[in-house]
C-alpha cells in the first residue's frame, strides 16, 4: 500500500524531510512505526513507549478520504493504501 | 480616556515588592521550572513547541481538517496548496522567541523577512493567509508587517474576509467600496481594505472600523460574520473542535479562544492521582462528540480565571501545572502569607466566572440567546477533508453547559442557589431588586 508521510519538528530532523510517499507490505500502524524505526532509528521510540503504547508527547494522526482525521492511539489500528500520516 | 485622547497610564514603583516567605515562593518556583521541563513535561504541544514554536498550530489545523479559508467557508480543494507552516517557517528562521522568564522555549519565532525579522504567530499564517486565500509566505509576511506598524491584531480579518465574501454574493457593489472591486488572494486589495478600515476611509471606511456588527446591520450577510458577541473570531477552529465552539459561545467577552487555553483537556498520564477532574479526559478530548465538552469548558474558564488574576501565562499551565493548581497555590500562599489550597483556588475560579456572568445578565448581553455562534459554524459542515460533516452540535452543550453550572437552562442566568453556594448574596439583593428572576 502506499502511505503519504508528513515529518513535522523532531520527525522531520530525524527524517531530513517534509514529506515522503511510502510504498510498504504493511497491515497496521505498528507494522508502520517497526519500519520507520529501521529507516529512521530513533524515529519509533518517539511515538511508542516499550509497553507499546503512545508516547504522550507526540502524536501521529491519520487522513482518510472521506473520513475524519484522528489521532492514532492505538497502534494496532489498520492502515489503508492513500491514508496519509502526519508525525508532530 | 478616549474623549481625553488619552492611550494609557504608566505607572512606576520604586520599592521592592515583599515576598512573606522567600524560601517557600523559591522552592515552588524550581518546582515550576522542574514540571516544565521538556523531559518531564506531558503535554502533546510542549516539546514540539519549544522547537517549532505556534506555526505548528496551523499545521495540526490543518491536518484536523480546521483550517479557515476565505472566511472559514469550509474545508475545500484548494487547501492541500496551503502548505504553510511549522516547516515553512523553519527555514526562516532567525532565532526562537518567548516573553520574559517564560519556561517555553519558543512560543513565536522572529523570521527573516528583507533586512528586518518579524514576529510570526500562527494567528498570521491563518488570519492574514488562508483566511485571505493567500498561499505565498512573503505576502503574508508584508501584511503582518503593516498589520503590526497599524497596531491592529488578526481579529480584523474576519472583518475583512466577510467584505469580500459579501461582494461575492453581491450584498456589497463597488459603488460602496468607493470602485474597488474585490476578490480573494490579492493582497493589494486586502490592504487597500485594511487601509479603509484603519484610516476610516470613506463611509464604507467608517462602517469597516465599527466591524461587523454594524456592517451586517447595514448589509445583512450575518449568517457568514465571523463574531460572537460582537468580537471578530481568532481563526482558532470551533467547528472542527466542539468543544472551543462551546468556549466561544458561552465566553462573555465573545469569541477570546485565550480565555480556555489550551484548549483541550490535560493529558491522563499528567494528572496526578490526588487530582480528581470532573470530568472523563478520554471522552474530553475527542473534538467530534459533544460528550463531556460542557464539564471540561467549565473546568477551563473557572480554572483560567485563576491563572488570569495570577497573571500567569494561560498557555504555560501545563503538564501537571495544567490540572494540580496546588502550584499556584503555594505560590500564592508564600508571596501573601494567605494559606490557600488546590480546591480554594477552583472555588474563586468558579466565583469569579459567576460574577463576570451576573455582571453581564444585568448589562443586558449574557443570556441562552447571546451564547450563540456564527450560523456558518452551525449550519455548513465540512464539505470534505479532515473534519467532515462537523458543524457546532450547540444547543445540546448548551443544555449540558448550564446543568454543569446550575445556571437556568432557559435563560442562561446564574441561580440564587448558585450564587448563595459561592457566597455572592449581594449579587443575589441586586439580582431581587431588578427583578432578573421574576
Ligand atoms: S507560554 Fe506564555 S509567557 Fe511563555 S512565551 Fe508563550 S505567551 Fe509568553
Amino acid at each position: 500500500m502506499k502511505i503519504h508521510m508528513v515529518y513535522l519538528v523532531h520527525f522531520h530532523d530525524l527524517a531530513g524531510k517534509d514529506e515522503e510517499l511510502l510504498e510498504l507490505d504493511i497491515e497496521t500502524a505498528d507494522d508502520l512505526i517497526d519500519y520507520l524505526e529501521s529507516k529512521y532509528p530513533g524515529m519509533g521510540m518517539l511515538l511508542r513507549r516499550e509497553d507499546g503504547s503512545a508516547q504522550p508527547y507526540n502524536t501521529a494522526i491519520l487522513n482518510r478520504k472521506g473520513e475524519r482525521a484522528q489521532f492514532i492511539k492505538d497502534f494496532s489500528v489498520g492502515l489503508a493504501d492513500g491514508d496519509h500520516v502526519t508525525l508532530i | 480616556m478616549g474623549s481625553k485622547k488619552v492611550k494609557a497610564i504608566a505607572v512606576r514603583g520604586t520599592k521592592e515588592i515583599p515576598i512573606f516567605d522567600p524560601d517557600a515562593f523559591m522552592d515552588v518556583y524550581h518546582d515550576f521550572w522542574k514540571e516544565l521541563s521538556p523531559n518531564d513535561c506531558v503535554d502533546i504541544f510542549h516539546r514540539p513547541w519549544g522547537v517549532a514554536g505556534d506555526s505548528l498550530a496551523t499545521d495540526y489545523i490543518k491536518t484536523m481538517g480546521g483550517l479557515a479559508v476565505k472566511n472559514d467557508q469550509g474545508f475545500d480543494e484548494e487547501v492541500p496548496s496551503f502548505d504553510i507552516g511549522s516547516a515553512t517557517i523553519r527555514k526562516l528562521l532567525v532565532r526562537p522567541m518567548s516573553c520574559f522568564s517564560c519556561g517555553l522555549p519558543s512560543c513565536s519565532q522572529l523570521i527573516a523577512y528583507g533586512d528586518t525579522v518579524l514576529k510570526m504567530h500562527t494567528g498570521s499564517i491563518i488570519g492574514l493567509g488562508s483566511n485571505f486565500g493567500i498561499t505565498d509566505i512573503n505576502a503574508i509576511m508584508e501584511l503582518h508587517k503593516i498589520w503590526t506598524e497599524l497596531g491592529l491584531d488578526v481579529s480584523v480579518s474576519p472583518t475583512i474576509s466577510w467584505t469580500i465574501e459579501a461582494y461575492q454574493r453581491g450584498l456589497i457593489t463597488k459603488d460602496d467600496t468607493d470602485g474597488l472591486e474585490l476578490k480573494w488572494g490579492d493582497p493589494q486589495i486586502i490592504l487597500k481594505l485594511v487601509h479603509k478600515l484603519v484610516f476610516k476611509e470613506g463611509q464604507f471606511g467608517e462602517l469597516m472600523a465599527e466591524g461587523l456588527k454594524a456592517l451586517t446591520e447595514k448589509y445583512g450577510g450575518e449568517e457568514f460574520a465571523l463574531h460572537v458577541k460582537g468580537l471578530d473570531i481568532t481563526l482558532v477552529p470551533s467547528r472542527s473542535m466542539y468543544g472551543m465552539g462551546l468556549a466561544y459561545a458561552v465566553n462573555d467577552q465573545g469569541a477570546d479562544h485565550c480565555r480556555i487555553y489550551p484548549p483541550y483537556p490535560p493529558n491522563a498520564d499528567a494528572v496526578p492521582e490526588h487530582i480528581e477532574l470532573p470530568f472523563d479526559v478520554e471522552k474530553a478530548a475527542i473534538r467530534d462528540i459533544p460528550d463531556e465538552k460542557a464539564k471540561l469548558i467549565k473546568w477551563s474558564f473557572d480554572s483560567r480565571a485563576v491563572l488570569n488574576c495570577l497573571t500567569t501565562c494561560v498557555f504555560l499551565s501545563r503538564g501537571k501545572l495544567f490540572s494540580d493548581f496546588s502550584y499556584f497555590a503555594r505560590a500564592l500562599t508564600a508571596a501573601t502569607g494567605t494559606e490557600y489550597t488546590h480546591d480554594e483556588l477552583m472555588k474563586i475560579g468558579e466565583k469569579i466566572c459567576n460574577l463576570e456572568r451576573s455582571y453581564n445578565v444585568l448589562n443586558g448581553n449574557a443570556s441562552r440567546k447571546d451564547d450563540t455562534l456564527p450560523k456558518r459554524y452551525l449550519n455548513e459542515p465540512f464539505k470534505s477533508g479532515g473534519s467532515i460533516g462537523m458543524v457546532v452540535p450547540l444547543d445540546r452543550m448548551l443544555d449540558d453547559y448550564y446543568k454543569a453550572r446550575n445556571w437556568d437552562m432557559a435563560t442562561g442566568r446564574p441561580t440564587q442557589e448558585k450564587l448563595l453556594e459561592l457566597g455572592l448574596d449581594f449579587v443575589v439583593e441586586d439580582f431581587k431588586n431588578r427583578g432578573v428572576w421574576s
